[in-house]
């Protein structure tokens, strides 16, 4: 860390004052609001859902300012295509943590 | 949510509906625990960041950027564009439990994430009865708070096992964390708008990202939202009253 502790306290304070802001803020305008339900801001709030999990996906297996690494990239799509393909026959929870290992282990034996 | 009405079935049925989403949170929580100390980030001062902030997305971000000496006011504007989903999120919430105390509604709201909000059914206040409601906060409520303590637990894991932790046991976790975000794309499919932005997003967040390294995705996410939420009230206006409630209704 380039920015030092005290530095750091900082930044945690002002995401967690302007956070738990964006949070609460809506009880502010509560008496505003209108009895039903926004099908407009459930619709954005789903499609911003999706589409920050498909943009942690690509920034977890393509981080930035790494080299793209072809066999590293194939063994990923392999081992996520066989999720996919495992997962309709059994989708309990050790599914994930259990093929990452063989990720890890893989990983390990071609390094 | 009447005191007679939480009895230790319901919940338990509700802490049972919320133990899929756990393994969600507890990798997603053990990667920033795991990234904040990659990045310099002491054991209290990563747990504390999850404590505060608890919003994964924006916390990876903030650790990137506090590594790379990003001053506060930077922080404060990517974490307040990141968070800003959980405004709207609030805002739901809010509107769907007016009849819940505000001092109850603080709590839950000052402890919502997405994968709570993701069980939350929004309902109109008018149609529904005093116990589908009161069933509805109580599995909010116990969702945002089991949740929040699995987030707290598995930054103090990540962070202390990252010690340990070579590239590729890193590596590993985040292919973990992708299955089951794909996994919850996936299931998702039969939901159009849904797998259709988060298809399109998945193609264009390299290209965000190389536009703009800090906010590209962000602001990648938010135009292709509005846009997807837009969508049915310019085919509104466009059809004419005729196909109005065609075009809302799914």
């Amino acid at each position: 860390m380039t920015g030092g502790a005290a530095g750091c306290w900082l930044q945690i304070g002002t995401a967690s004052v302007l956070t738990l802001g964006l949070r609460l803020l809506p009880l502010v305008s509560r008496n505003f609001l209108s009895d039903a339900a926004s099908p407009t801001l459930d619709r954005f709030n789903k499609t911003f859902l999706a589409c920050c999990i498909s943009s942690l996906i690509i920034a977890l297996l393509l981080p930035s300012g790494q080299p793209l690494v072809i066999t590293k990239l194939a063994l990923m799509v392999l081992f996520l295509a066989l999720y996919l393909v495992i997962r309709k026959i059994y989708d309990g929870v050790l599914l994930a943590p259990a093929l990452a290992i063989g990720y890890t282990a893989t990983r390990f034996l071609l390094s | 949510m009447a005191p007679r009405f939480i009895t230790w079935l319901r919940l338990r049925d509700a802490a049972l509906d919320t133990l899929p989403q756990m393994g969600s949170i507890i990798v997603s929580f053990m990667t920033v625990g795991a990234a904040a100390r990659a990045a310099g980030l002491s054991l209290v001062e990563a747990t504390a960041m999850t404590a505060f902030v608890f919003a994964a997305p924006a916390q990876l971000v903030m650790v990137g950027m506090v590594h790379g000496g990003a001053g506060p006011g930077v922080v404060g504007v990517a974490v307040l564009v990141i968070n800003l989903r959980l405004s709207f999120m609030s805002l739901s919430v809010v509107s769907s439990l007016r009849k819940v105390p505000v001092r109850r509604l603080l709590i839950w709201c000052a402890m919502l994430s997405g994968l709570s909000f993701t069980r939350f059914q929004l309902t109109d206040r008018q149609a529904d009865a005093a116990d589908d409601i009161a069933q509805r906060e109580l599995n909010l409520a116990v969702s945002c708070v089991l949740l929040y303590l699995a987030a707290v637990v598995s930054t103090v894991v990540g962070s202390t096992l990252a010690v340990v932790a070579t590239p590729v046991w890193i590596e590993g976790l985040n292919v973990m964390v992708a299955m089951m975000l794909i996994g919850r794309i996936v299931e998702a499919r039969h939901d159009r708008p849904f797998f259709v932005a988060a298809a399109l997003c998945a193609l264009l967040t390299p290209v965000a990202a190389a536009l703009s390294p800090n906010f590209g995705s962000l602001l990648l996410a938010l135009s292709l939202s509005g846009l997807v939420a837009a969508t049915p009230l310019a085919l509104v206006r466009r059809q004419g009253p005729r196909q109005v409630e065609k075009a809302v209704k799914p």
